[in-house]
């Protein structure tokens, strides 16, 4: 199934062995999108390294400069500190993406099922937010937005909005988006496609994945919890301030199938929401400062650091070694969308074609992180 | 952490910046010291990767535990020098499947070859790309340079 | 004029005839095949919060004129190693086949183009050459998404198609005639609500099911699932050769729809201006209670009225059109909102449910009106008797 495909999310090339509609073995081909970004990133300084995270995973940019950016200020170490404000937009502005991220993996699995229609409602509901975070940001992808030491510049007059705010406000403030999201998204999500039954014939007894195996192969994220290990990072290795925020982690069963890893992601829009409506309350009530101080060319002390978030899809998690100069010495990407294609030969042997494409939406890869 | 202080005494063991550990091993004990992680429960390899110091190439694995009752949970880095050429090094795929494609990219960028690897393909660049390994410090772009098109300026 | 009819012979009065309905149902081919097309654009883009075609004329209704124009002029792309024969030949079966669905539709009272007496046998006859389309233009194609569409394709038809013929037999022995305008009267005779659609509900179910089956629309469009084969049989087709095939299916859909209109919801059959009239009249009396002139007035029009042929044949061509184009939102409605389901699934369903369900329709059927018949007058209703039926089966 080769690189131009209508439901390959991009250019992924898999090269399925078949026996009549069975596949017998399945050999994920990459690198058609490789853009060289570990070795630019060489060659930059650690500012201008920021847009090209926003690359990797062009879908929830903003948790990929979130990783890059706390790894730097972690080899800093106690020389910056973030301010409050700028942490809590931090979050607000990551967990905004993640519910577009999950929408997008949400409606591309759909429409590879066969449900066209959920598709276009995903894009007419992150379209909102492309809105409310070019208010923010002054892109509507690709934001480049944090900064070493906080955000780069504060949310605009009006954009949280009041917590009454209804459907109309929808794209202008973040309060109207979120009650749009919990009281009209989410049911014609679960009533549409997840309660739908000819979509559970499809998806359940798909791809089942035990959680020893996940672990084996690195999987994370939505895959790992889709098996029953309940292991989020931003629980269990709480960065910037999520250990703040009250939230529950939602978890497949022990051989987690397709539409177990469909519940996850859809429940933990719903869980992001919640998120969200935390951070607001507090920004809505607490000015401050966006950025700390912090050197104006920014050479950390020389050392290594490994940080890891959890990421719309996964682990990101970035190694970066310094150097002492202005540039990273080297800087490592560890992408969960290329670890968690390893699942493809593991999962697929044994189901027809139509699971091949059921099984490679519920990993929900984007080709940009697999081959940075 | 202590558990490999222990087992191999010589070992450079380190802490980072965030609290992670790091241990230097030899070549020939990698795959020991590997193994006595995974025994000790760090079933999860996080990434495997390689640092080019401009004299010798330091291959990292960077493991850890996934344990949902566990938090602040720190990572283990194993790391182990190889010359700049030709370095060989067991693979650890047969302990942890996940290693698998980090450890395909990390020969098709720095040219460290594992052994015992099922697949040993280079992964991001085409299979019979002849250009070296592009992270390596030395590297030099040796495709031909694509000819740029120049505005036509006629003459006035 | 009439003289020159009648001095010809009777073969040059056949063949006369034959051409002269061929291009009338060509051209009535094309002409539903344009306003579904046009249809199913429009109405997939108002589910899908969005509006379609919109620039190409008015709101971009007639954008069927300018993407037929567009395929005209195409390059025909033969790529070098297809099966020429297979793949030259396969667009145009389907679509000649789809046409002649068309031959034994009513239209409208004593508006058939051809009154076969084995309407249905010919029909299920025609559907046959649909699988023989789809397997020589996959295996023509010499590509591989191509044949495992078409080998999905065929294995779907011909499942669903012992099945949809089934479904049609209820309504068959009800109607004791193979021939479809007399299954039109027979639904006429039984009053105003006597479709079939009510004693053969079951029927009704398989029939939807199983037609969309068969026109390989969602959620069994296998053949040429989008997401996973690129465009499945019909991959390798440009130009008018894939025109031919929307034709085929647009066409498909159109005229299994108007089956479903006439074995099920009675056809034409359905009030002219004249039962409107008398409607009006009654309500406008308020039914008897406070008879006044202008109700009155009605009332005596609709009792005298002898309305010209022509205009008995435009209502009942307007109702045929109703019902059909409310089958054909249906189906694109259907389309629109399920995901799609897998083979084994499909055939799961076709053979182990739904055949078995036609079946059990027939004999319930077959019981009920022996019953009827033998103890005369037992009031013992046929749709009565299959919703009770329903009833117990589903709790």
């Amino acid at each position: 199934m080769g690189p131009q495909h209508p439901s390959t999310h991009g250019v992924l090339r898999l090269m399925v062995k078949l026996d009549g509609e069975t596949v017998t073995a399945c050999d994920p081909d990459v690198g058609y999108l490789h853009r060289c970004f570990e070795k630019l990133a060489e060659g930059k300084t650690y500012p201008q390294v920021i847009p090209f995270t926003d690359r990797t995973d062009y879908i929830g940019p903003m948790l990929n400069e979130l990783c890059f950016v706390e790894a730097t200020e972690k080899l800093f170490g106690e020389a910056i500190t973030v301010p409050e404000r700028a942490q809590y937009i931090r979050v607000l502005v990551s967990e905004i993406n993640r519910i577009g991220s999950h929408l997008l993996a949400l409606g591309s699995m759909a429409m590879d099922i066969g449900a066209v229609t959920p598709f276009l409602y995903c894009w007419r509901d992150k379209e909102k937010i492309y809105s409310l975070l070019e208010r923010v940001t002054g892109t509507r992808m690709l934001y480049n937005y944090l900064r070493v030491g906080g955000v780069r510049n504060d949310l605009p007059e009006g954009i949280i909005g009041d917590p009454s705010d209804g459907e109309d406000k929808a794209d202008k403030t973040f309060w109207g988006f979120i009650n749009y999201f919990e009281s009209y998204v989410y049911p014609q999500w679960v009533a549409l496609v997840t309660d739908n039954r000819i979509f559970q014939w499809r998806t359940q007894g798909v791809g089942c994945l035990s959680s020893a195996d996940a672990i084996a192969y690195g999987a994370s994220g939505p895959v790992l919890r889709g098996s029953g290990v309940k292991w989020d990072l931003r629980k269990n290795l709480p960065n910037s301030i999520y250990d703040r925020f009250e939230f529950d982690i939602p978890v497949g069963k022990e051989n987690g199938d397709c539409f177990d890893r469909w519940l996850v992601r859809q429940e933990e829009m719903m869980q992001s929401a919640r998120i969200v409506k935390q951070a607001l309350k507090w920004l809505a009530e607490n000015p401050g400062e966006i950025q700390g101080k912090v050197p104006r060319i920014l050479k950390p002390p020389k050392g290594e650091v490994y940080h890891r978030i959890e990421g719309a899809r996964g682990e990101i998690a970035c190694y970066v070694v310094s150097d002492g100069s202005p540039n990273p010495y080297k800087v490592k990407w560890r992408s969960p969308c290329f670890t968690n294609l390893q699942l493809m030969p593991k999962l697929c042997p044994g189901h027809k074609i139509a699971d091949v494409v059921a099984i490679l939406g519920s990993i929900d890869i984007v080709l940009g992180e697999v081959d940075r | 952490m202590d558990f490999l202080q222990e087992k191999f005494p010589d070992a450079q063991v380190a802490t980072q910046v965030n609290g992670d550990t790091e241990v230097l091993v030899t070549k020939d004990q990698y795959l020991n010291a590997v193994k006595a992680c995974y025994d000790a429960g760090y079933t999860f390899c996080s990434v495997v990767s390689a640092i080019d110091w401009k004299d010798r190439i330091t291959v990292v694995a960077s493991l850890a535990r996934i344990n949902p009752a566990e938090v602040n949970a720190r990572t283990i880095h194993v790391k182990a020098d190889l010359p700049r050429t030709g370095g060989r090094i067991p693979s650890i795929v047969a302990l942890y499947p996940g290693a698998n494609f980090h450890e395909r990219e990390t020969y098709d960028m720095y040219g460290v070859r594992f052994e015992g690897h099922p697949n040993h393909r280079r992964i991001l660049l085409p299979d019979n790309w002849q250009g070296g390994h592009p992270l390596l410090k030395d590297f030099v772009d040796k495709r031909p340079k694509r000819p740029r098109l120049v505005r036509y300026r006629y003459a006035e | 004029m009439v003289a020159w009819w009648d001095s010809l012979s009777e073969i040059t009065r056949v063949w006369i005839l034959a051409f002269g309905k061929g291009t009338l149902l060509l051209v009535w081919g094309l002409l539903n095949f344009a306003i579904a097309m046009m249809l199913e654009r429009k109405v997939s883009a108002w589910f899908q919060n969005r509006v379609g075609p919109w620039r190409s004329g008015l709101h971009g209704w007639i954008q069927a004129i300018p993407d037929l124009m567009k395929l005209w002029i195409k390059e025909y792309i033969l790529p070098r190693n297809v099966d020429k024969p297979l793949y030259v030949i396969a667009p145009f079966i389907g679509f000649t086949m789809s046409i002649l669905v068309w031959l034994i539709i009513p239209i409208g009272p004593n508006a058939t183009s051809t009154n076969l007496d084995i309407g249905i046998i010919f029909i299920a006859a025609i559907t046959g050459y649909d699988v023989i389309m789809i397997f020589m233009a996959g295996w023509g194609s010499n590509n591989k998404y191509s044949l495992l569409g078409a080998m999905r394709g065929a294995a779907q038809m011909i499942s669903y198609e012992v099945t949809l013929v089934m479904s049609i037999i209820g309504v068959v022995m009800m109607a004791g005639s193979l021939r479809l305008s007399d299954i039109v009267e027979a639904q006429a005779a039984r009053g105003p609500l006597g479709w079939y659609l009510f004693p053969q509900i079951i029927g009704f179910g398989v029939y939807l099911i199983a037609s969309l089956a068969e026109l390989n629309r969602a959620p069994f469009d296998l053949a040429e699932a989008e997401s996973e084969l690129v465009s499945g049989y019909h991959t390798e087709y440009t130009g008018m050769r894939w025109a031919a095939f929307m034709l085929n299916e647009y066409i498909h859909l159109v005229a299994w729809s108007s089956l479903a209109a006439t074995l099920f919801l009675g056809g034409w059959v359905g009030p002219t201006h004249v039962d409107l009239a008398a409607m009006l009249g009654n309500v406008v009396n308020l039914f008897g209670l406070y008879p006044n002139g202008a109700g009155n007035t009605l009332l005596d029009w609709a009792a005298n009225a002898q309305p010209h042929w022509f205009w008995l044949w435009l209502w009942g061509f307007f109702w045929f059109s109703f019902k059909t184009y409310l089958f054909v939102f249906l189906a694109m409605w259907i389309r629109w909102t399920l995901p799609r389901v897998r083979i084994d699934q499909l055939m799961d369903l076709g053979w182990k449910f739904l055949l078995p369900v036609s079946l059990g329709n027939i004999f319930l059927t077959g019981v009920l009106r022996f019953l009827a018949v033998e103890y005369n007058g037992v009031p013992l209703n046929l749709g009565f008797a299959t919703i009770r039926l329903l009833g117990l089966w589903t709790n």
